[in-house]
């Protein structure tokens, strides 16, 4: 008796606790989202008409002369582009920061800085810094002679300007990397320094494999990131020129909010998170064939 | 365990006598007093705040029952408008420049029966702006100010490259050569461009498409082929094809209407097409010294049709104070509101034959301005369907593909048209 009792105390608040946040879940998170899944299959300008229209929406996703297909295309390339550069720059950085050298302190702080800016703040001084006739970027390499370049007034290549105001944003990355990388046992590289390896071997057999959590986390998290990445796009290049950087997520806002279709837009959001999921899941079942948990330290060896 | 649960459910019954204090609050301000607060949004900042401001405390003197709360919403202003409908709280007042776009979605008031209650006389507008404030028979504000585009020249670059500044009645042939006369080819602080162009801007572009006796799309909005890439529009864009080519092209796009507006304050360019806001930074820099032009039309003999920028004074649909918005509105849109704002400056009045007698002819920047408000006989292509921004993207996207890619002006039209007939027939 005494014992139910407890346990059923203990229960009631367990739940009592986590009713806030399940709350919040409830009203703020799956509310939406089964009201958006519902307006996805309805035509509804936001205000007065609501129709339901089947699964037109999500037939016009696909639709070949629609803007949907090249809009998915644009992003995938975008991804696929920014996922391994942000990586790869944030943990070269990391690196760096994690050995003794001085002022790796403030460095950290003053590389983080610049995520915790809003998108659209950042993305404006991109876009002056971008301008080909008086930007910061043309004005330095006219000092080693390079002609201006046209970087958000080229179809060709603003999307690749897009990609590179990217590494922004390796604040957050670099953390998780640094805390992985200090999460090294420091025998590890002892014994590896007494076998004879290199500095270079040293992080990839060592380094590398050991860090392979924080490298699964950081896929994801910047995968996921730079799927929704909006409002630099917003206010750098509107989508254009010519749309080039015409991504998905524009596509969305574009038509929720300058042409009040949220039917459409919700149908375009749910395409996108489906993708999202199935990029995610693809990367975590692969998880298992690269990633080294430590606690399985006897497979590794 | 009971005190940790108490004070879990304290923390989460806090925040919500909080919200339920300050919505409280607010409405205890009405209910006091016989004094009925309107709240008005605006999209001005600074100098457009204080001219509203000005305008509201002479309306409070003569209404001491009203106090006017004005807010200005900078940025994000269509948003704003979009959500405060949609979640049922909105101000009572607003400018409005989306008539097509806001009426159909019901956000705007329709005025008529207060105009007709009251007698307002509609007549007393210029045809143009008050064209703005109608949509499928009602009346949804009252006409604004308003700007025509016209052309912006330095007369400094002019004169370094020795050429004759524009006359009213010059040709399109006529602003080639020009452009072509002042290009020097250099590149830095010593390079002149004739003309600053903007690959796809779709509303500009309107007047010379008029001018030349073509159109955007059908009368009632509805189709785009057969207008839009007509012989009379391919000619246009071809003009300004070769303009582009030859001209410093402005990609940054700042506020949509002022592109353009740092290029020619620079000192680099001898022409800018815009309307008269720059004007009071020009006025205030004594290193520019410039001058309006009529825009060029495509033929000898042809008239100018310019294309205006306006906007109305309008009501929101969900007000609260709505007899007390209707009386601001009738005097900030009406003859003692207009002429406050056309002193400043600020924009054309509204009012028929207000502009002589407010003597903006005799001010060398306005009266040009003046004259081309007065050649205005057409809308822009925007009132007509609400769907026409989703249509407009295709156009735009055809221009940019003609102006960045080099695409054939004929083909990009044409495949334009198909898409937004689509478009425009779409419900």
């Amino acid at each position: 008796m005494f014992q139910h009792s407890i346990k059923k105390q203990e229960r009631i608040t367990g739940y009592l606790l986590i009713l806030p946040w399940f709350l919040g879940f409830i009203f703020f998170y799956s509310g939406p989202m089964i009201f958006s899944f519902i307006v996805s299959f309805c035509n509804w300008d936001y205000f007065k008409n609501l129709s339901f229209i089947g699964l037109d929406n999500y037939f016009k996703i696909f639709d070949p002369a629609g803007h949907a297909m090249p809009a998915m295309r644009r992003t995938l390339k975008f991804v696929f582009l920014e996922v391994p550069l942000q990586l790869f720059i944030s943990l070269m950085v990391a690196m760096l920061l994690t050995r003794k050298i001085p002022f790796t302190r403030i460095s950290r702080t003053l590389i983080y800085l610049p995520s915790v800016m809003s998108g659209a703040v950042g993305g404006l001084i991109w876009r002056y810094m971008f301008n080909t006739q008086t930007g910061l970027l043309n004005y330095l390499l006219s000092f080693v002679g390079v002609k201006p370049i046209p970087w958000i007034e080229n179809p060709d290549i603003a999307l690749y300007s897009i990609v590179l105001t990217g590494i922004w944003a390796i604040g957050q990355p670099m953390i998780l990397f640094i805390a992985a990388i200090q999460g090294v046992p420091s025998t590890y590289y002892e014994v590896a320094e007494v076998d004879g390896a290199g500095k270079l071997s040293q992080f990839l057999n060592i380094t590398l494999p050991m860090i392979t959590p924080a490298i699964l986390i950081n896929i994801i998290i910047i995968l996921i990131q730079q799927f929704q990445m909006l409002a630099p796009i917003i206010v750098i290049t509107s989508g254009g020129p010519a749309k080039s950087t015409y991504l998905f997520s524009y596509l969305e806002y574009e038509n929720a909010f300058k042409f009040l279709k949220m039917g459409y837009a919700s149908a375009l959001s749910w395409f996108m998170f489906i993708i999202i999921l199935t990029l995610t899941l693809i990367i975590m079942k692969s998880s298992s064939k690269w990633v080294f948990y430590q606690s399985e330290k006897g497979k590794m060896l | 365990m009971k005190k940790g649960i108490t004070i879990i459910l304290l923390m989460l019954l806090i925040p919500v006598f909080g919200l339920l204090a300050a919505g409280n609050s607010e409405k205890d301000d009405n209910a006091a007093g016989d004094v009925v607060t309107v709240s008005y949004i605006t999209w001005d900042s600074g100098k457009g705040v204080e001219i509203t401001q000005s305008i509201i405390d002479a309306f409070e003197e003569k209404n001491p029952g009203i106090k006017i709360e004005l807010q200005s919403v900078p940025q994000g202003y269509d948003d704003k408008v979009l959500t405060a409908h949609a979640a049922g709280d909105t101000p009572d007042g607003l400018m409005m420049w989306n008539t097509s776009q806001w009426a159909e979605a019901g956000i705007v008031e329709d005025l008529s029966s207060y105009i007709d209650r009251d007698n307002y006389d509609m007549d007393r507008y210029l045809p143009v702006p008050k064209l703005w404030a109608e949509y499928k028979g009602g009346i949804y504000g009252l006409p604004k100010d308003f700007t025509p585009r016209a052309i912006f020249y330095n007369k400094n670059v002019f004169d370094e490259a020795g050429v004759s500044y524009p006359e009213a009645g010059w040709t399109f042939d006529d602003f080639v050569s020009t452009v072509k006369a002042i290009n020097n080819n250099e590149s830095g602080a010593a390079a002149r461009y004739g003309y600053v162009a903007i690959p796809g801007h779709t509303y500009a572009l309107q007047a010379f498409i008029w001018s030349n006796g073509g159109d955007l799309c059908s009368p009632d909005g509805t189709v785009a082929s057969g207008y839009i890439n007509s012989e009379a529009v391919v000619e246009v864009i071809q003009w300004y094809k070769t303009l582009f080519d030859m001209s410093i092209s402005t990609g940054t796009m700042d506020a949509y209407q002022n592109l353009g507006q740092n290029e020619f304050q620079s000192g680099i360019v001898g022409m800018m097409d815009n309307g008269l806001w720059p004007l009071s930074v020009y006025k205030n820099d004594s290193s520019l010294n410039f001058g309006i032009a009529f825009p060029p039309v495509p033929h000898s003999g042809d008239s100018v049709t310019p294309v205006i920028h306006s906007a109305t004074w309008s009501m929101f649909a969900k007000a609260e104070n709505k007899d007390a918005t209707w009386e601001f509105i009738k005097y900030i849109g009406g003859p003692d509101g207009a002429r406050v704002f056309a002193n400043e400056r600020w924009g054309l009045p509204v009012f028929k034959g207000m502009a002589e007698e407010l003597g903006l002819l005799d001010d060398e920047y306005m009266k040009v301005f003046v004259e081309l408000g007065a050649e205005a006989n057409k809308a822009p292509v925007f009132l007509r369907n609400p769907n026409w921004f989703e249509a407009d993207n295709e156009f735009k996207l055809a221009l940019e593909q003609i102006f960045l890619e080099d695409k054939d002006v004929q083909t990009a039209l044409d495949e334009a048209a198909v898409r937004m007939d689509k478009i425009l027939k779409a419900k």
